[in-house]
Order: structure tokens, then sequence, then C-alpha cells
């Protein structure tokens, strides 16, 4: 675990490096402020804290891939270092999508390559590249996000994981904290629409008096806040327990959350929130594309259906007393007021 | 009710053998400790169906607060109610006063040196009829002080002039009960807290009230999640709802999670608890709402003894939004006290 104090400094450092609109500069002080020491000392703190100020920014610093990097390297050493994750995005139907595959922004200039043809880790291969990554800018819901689209896979010198047998379980446990990592993200989304949100409904009067005087208002801006509140202990639980279900369940309700702040404050902003220059659709398009990667709600959702149908989940609590409970993770942003 | 007194047989069984009075302050019979130990048994009483949640409820919603607001009267009667000896109950609304509480009217006055005369009626009284006394919020300030004027007793429910008449709920049980107070005599050593300040103990009821209770019930939810499954023939088709009714609950499980912690340090404001009450109230809906769905037509039409327990609880699954505060003042309370809305007037 970290110092108290250190852990003040990391998140005045991390979000100073966030500030930076440029996601390699970004990227480049947020590796100097010390992130990978601190993933590596106290992953629940660095986690969540990180995708919290990614979330609250909507900056992107490629931090999921080096999530997702420590896990693996754990079982497969050679992994160690700098690489970028082929994100797949076969949902029920891949064909619907421009590539198959999406890149994070802050590692587009990258000579290894993580690639994987489907989130069940089927044929997970490290490929160093030939030469640079090429692909296509993905426009989608959130342009903001830079994403880089592979239709195919890259040409270079590919390597296995040890032990075939070993390789879903390898990718499985990344998977899961790249969820959980997402779900933080998610949650601070939904907290930062929340907050524009509120503002706008003690400053914008109609009949005379500030909108959110009205019931009908309270009730949707209380809504969010539990939806986001639910998400936030989930996330907080999973980052405590560690399981691959806790970080599905954060990333299901992370989603929830986001989709239930948009939709509500989208109401309360009323024509304004319609418009372009208003901020709040930059954060529900980022939460949606968000939502979709490592897994859509639905599948997740039906997944967890299918284990419970087949009795596999009968001993799994979601979440125990005895499991720590770390309060300072309750002061991260997306979960005030708590 | 057979399930009061299964559950006050259990009850004492369980304090004798130790496991209730772990996290209990010595001076009601209990071994001391952190509450977040009465939250552990709880869990492990209701997983192994040893007691009727809502009747084991009224000890963690009544106790608590009568040993912070009257030590004294906790360390003469506490112990037999949490043993399972008798029952209490909660006589907080009125048929004009239900999420509107600080209208209550029901009035003691002051007779003298001895006591205090209750007369008035209180309404939607759990297990009245099995209860040996009432936590009343009693008028003694005028309708127009509101909150200010209320003060909570422990009253004798044997006392000349208290009547209990059980109303028939939508579940088909006699839970709840009108209690009429014709002139009842209730001795000066009998407030809880000070005079004039029944609310504080009424809203700190609340709190406690979604403490190790919210948990044991997050456990009740989960085992009867488990028990739908067990019980019908799901399929694949059935999985999408299947999971989000399990994330719906790993929610409020672990909210409630957070709850347990946070109360042990004693940080938790009462505001917040409102959400741990919507998460239950939306949980426990939806998942006998996907009961009435799986079970595929067992509620509507079957009569035996299974059918007849999942249609009482899908009805009594209506009522989650209405008690203990409705949805609307839940939300209410959300807005105004945790976003800072109230202050816009």
């Amino acid at each position: 675990m970290i110092d108290p104090d250190f852990r003040s400094d990391l998140h005045r450092s991390f979000a100073k490096a966030l500030n930076h609109s440029d996601q390699t500069v970004a990227r480049a002080q947020l590796l100097a402020a010390g992130w990978l020491d601190a993933l590596s000392a106290d992953e629940p703190f660095a986690v969540a804290l990180a995708f919290r100020l990614q979330g609250e920014t909507r900056r992107d610093a490629a931090l999921l891939d080096d999530v997702m990097a420590y896990h693996l390297c754990r079982q497969w050493p050679e992994v160690i270092g700098d690489l970028a994750i082929a994100y797949p995005l076969a949902g029920r139907s891949s064909d619907a999508l421009p590539g198959a595959h999406v890149v994070l922004p802050g590692h587009r200039q990258i000579g290894r390559l993580l690639w994987l043809t489907d989130l069940g880790g089927g044929s997970m291969e490290l490929i160093e590249l030939d030469g640079e990554l090429v692909g296509s800018e993905v426009q989608g819901a959130d342009p903001d996000f830079n994403l880089l689209a592979l239709s195919e896979r890259p040409r270079g010198q590919a390597r296995q994981p040890p032990g075939s047998d070993e390789a879903g379980s390898i990718w499985d446990e990344a998977l899961a904290a790249g969820r959980l990592a997402v779900a933080h993200q998610m949650v601070a989304g939904a907290r930062k629409i929340l907050e524009i949100a509120l503002e706008y409904a003690q400053d914008r009067t109609q009949f005379g008096t500030p909108i959110g005087t009205f019931q009908a208002v309270k009730h949707r801006l209380a809504e969010t806040q539990v939806a986001i509140s639910a998400a936030n202990a989930v996330s907080l639980a999973a980052s405590s327990t560690q399981t691959a279900n806790g970080a599905a369940l954060a990333k299901i309700l992370a989603g929830r959350a986001a989709r239930v702040a948009a939709k509500n404050c989208l109401q309360v902003f009323g024509g304004i929130g319609f418009t372009m220059e208003h901020e709040c659709h930059r954060y529900m398009r980022r939460n949606l594309v968000l939502d979709r990667l490592l897994g859509d709600p639905r599948t997740l959702e039906r997944q967890l259906g299918q284990q419970a149908r087949a009795g596999s989940l009968r001993d799994d609590r979601i979440v125990d007393l005895h499991h720590p409970f770390r309060i300072e993770l309750l002061a991260l942003p997306g979960a005030t007021p708590v | 009710m057979d399930e009061v007194v299964r559950t006050r047989r259990n009850q004492r069984l369980l304090w004798d053998a130790g496991w209730l009075r772990c996290g209990w302050p010595l001076s009601v019979g209990g071994f001391g400790g952190s509450a977040i130990v009465r939250s552990a048994v709880s869990e492990v009483v209701s997983i192994n169906r040893l007691v009727h949640g809502t009747v084991f409820a009224v000890t963690e919603v009544l106790v608590p607060s009568v040993i912070t607001a009257s030590p004294r009267l906790a360390e003469s009667y506490a112990k037999d109610f949490l043993n399972g000896t008798e029952g209490w109950c909660q006589g907080f609304s009125e048929p004009d006063a239900g999420s509107d509480l600080a209208s209550l009217r029901c009035r003691a006055v002051d007779e003298g040196d001895d006591y205090w005369v209750v007369s008035g009626q209180k309404i939607w009284t759990s297990y009245a009829q099995f209860a040996s006394k009432m936590l009343l919020l009693a008028r003694t300030g005028t309708t127009e002080s509101r909150h200010r004027g209320i003060t909570a007793m422990l009253v004798d429910m044997e006392s000349e002039g208290v009547t209990v008449r059980p109303l028939n709920a939508i579940t088909g049980e006699e839970e709840f009960s009108e209690t009429f107070f014709d002139d009842v005599r209730v001795p000066k050593n009998r407030l809880v807290g000070e005079l004039n300040g029944g609310w504080g103990v009424a809203m700190s009821m609340l709190r406690s009230e979604r403490g190790p209770i919210f948990w044991m019930l997050s456990a009740w939810v989960l085992g009867e999640f488990e028990r739908l499954l067990d019980s019908v023939g799901v399929t694949g088709e059935d999985d999408e709802i299947v999971g989000h009714a399990l994330a719906s609950i790993a929610g409020l499980r672990a909210r409630s999670w957070t709850t347990q912690h946070r109360a042990a340090l004693d940080i938790v404001q009462i505001p917040e608890t409102s959400i741990d009450k919507i998460l239950m109230a939306s949980c426990e809906q939806e998942l006998f709402d996907m009961a009435l769905s799986l079970l595929d037509g067992r509620v509507e039409f079957g009569d035996d003894d299974a059918a007849r327990a999942w249609r009482a609880e899908y009805m009594y699954s209506r009522a989650a939004t209405i008690y203990g505060g409705t949805a609307e003042i839940q939300r209410n309370i959300v807005a105004d006290q945790l976003l800072g809305l109230r202050s816009l007037g």
C-alpha cells in the first residue's frame, strides 16, 4: 500500500499530467510521476485514481494497456515493457464495425502489439511490429477519443504465450483488471455529467425559480446519484475482492450509471444539452465507447446469467465483510458524495 | 403468525448460544465489540433462514437508538427484546401523518409528577399485536411546532387504553395494525431522549435500520435470487434478465458493504442511507418482477404452498417503495441533502 501523504502527491501529479491535451505528453508525465511504480505498489489505489481522473478529464494516456500488460506479464514475462493492445470489438456481430480492433491513441507510435482474435483470448500473440502501426481513424460516436482502427493483423514477428493451456487464464486475469479500470473511468465520467447538470439546475431559472427546485428535476438528479453510488460501490468492492466476476459486475453497473446519467442529465439541460457547444454530450460519447470496450453490457449480463443458471455462482457472495475496505478510495473523483 | 413465534424461539436459542450477543454493548446483555459483528452474524442467520427478516429486523431498528438516547431504559428493557422473550413495535405513522411524519398529532399531555397521558392513533405498526412495548412518537408541543414538538417514549402495550386492530395486508398476512390510545398513562421515566427531542431519535432509527439490517437483507435478496433459480427451469433465454438482476443485487450489496464499514467508523450521515434504501427497494422489486416472469404462471394461478409463498413475497415487495419512507421521500432527501438542492428554497 502507498503511504497516505504520497497518495495525495500522486493525485496532484496525475491530475496535472492529464491536464495536457496531447496524449503523448500526458503519458510521458504520468510515467515520470510514477504511474507504473504506483501500479505495482498498490494496484487498487493506482487504478482507481488514474482511471477516475481519465474519466473526469476525458483524457486518455493509454493506461489501460499498462494495466493489462501488468497482469499479462505475471505469467508471460516477455510482455514486460511498453506495448499496445489491439482491443477486439467483436460483439454479437463483428461485421457491422469498420475495424475489428482498436488501439488507444497514446500508443500509436509503438513497436510492440498484443493481438488476439476475440475477448476469449483466442490466438493471443505478441507482435514485434515491422513498421509503424497502420490503421484508420475511428470517428464513431466519439471522434475526440482518437482511437485507431486495425482491420487486419499487422505484420511482424509473433510470439505466443507460454503453455497453450494457460493462455486463457493469462488473458482472463488481464481482462478482469481492464474491465475494472474502465468501470472506474465510466463512474467518474458519469459523475462529471451529474456535476455539470447540478450546476445548471441551480442556475437555470424558469417560472421564476431555479429548475432544481422542481421535484421532477430533483428526482432525475437523485436517480442519477443513486446509480453512480451503486456503480462506485461495486467498483470499490471489486478493487478489494479482485475477482473476474466482480470486475464484470463493476463494468456493467458503471455502464448503467453512465446511461442513467446521460439520459437524466440531458433531459435536465433541455435544448442547450442538445447542442455541440455543450460538454455533456462529450462525456456521454466517451462513456458510450468505453461501455463497448472489453465486453458490452448485454454480453456480460448474459455470461453472468449463464453462470448463475449453471449454479457456479452458488458460493459467490459478491463481497464479504472481511474484504479490506479502503476508505481513502472514497475520496477519489466520482465517489463524492458517497 | 407462526413466523413471529419461530423467529423469537430461534432468537432465544441464538442468544443463549452467544451469537446474538456479539456486537451489542454489555449494558444490554451483549458481549460488546463492533456493530459490524452484528452485521456478519445476522447475515449468517439470514442465509440459514433461521429468522423472518422483518420480524428480526425490529431489534436493529429500535435498540441502538434507545441505547444512545436513554441508556438506562435500554439497560432495563432491551435484553428481553434482543433475546426474543418479547417483541417491540414502532409507533410512528398516523392516518394523517404518513410521508409528512412531522405533522403527527397523537398527543402526550403532562399530568403531573408521574405520568404522561397519551391520546390518539397510530397506523402501519408492524407486529403491534405481538408486541409488549411500543416506541411511540407523540406530540408534546403544538402541532405548528412540527418536528420540534415531538417526544419519543417507550409504552407498555398492556397499558389500559391501548387497543390494537390488525389490518389485513395484500400479502394476506396480518402484519401491521392500527393502534388506538385512549388516555393511556405512560410513566415519565419512559421518555426516550429529551422532551421534544423525538425527531432526532426517529432519524437515528432510520440510520440504524439501514445498517446491519440492510447487510442481512442484501444477503436475503441474494439467497432469494438463488432459490428462484433453483425453483424454476431457467433456460439460456433468461440469462440476460438473470444477469441484469444479479448486477442490481451486486450494487445493493456493495453499497451496503461500504455502509457497514463506514458505520463502524461512525462516519455515516443519515441522508446518505437514503441511497441504500432506494437500492434495496428497487432491487427487491426487480427480483420479484423477475420471479413473476420466470415462475411462468405459478404466482398467478398456483395454490400450492410454494406458489402461495412466492405470491406473498411478490406482493410484499410492492411495499418496498412505501415503508420506511417512500421512494419519493428518499429521492427528495438525496436531492435536497446530498446534492445540495435544498438551499434553492
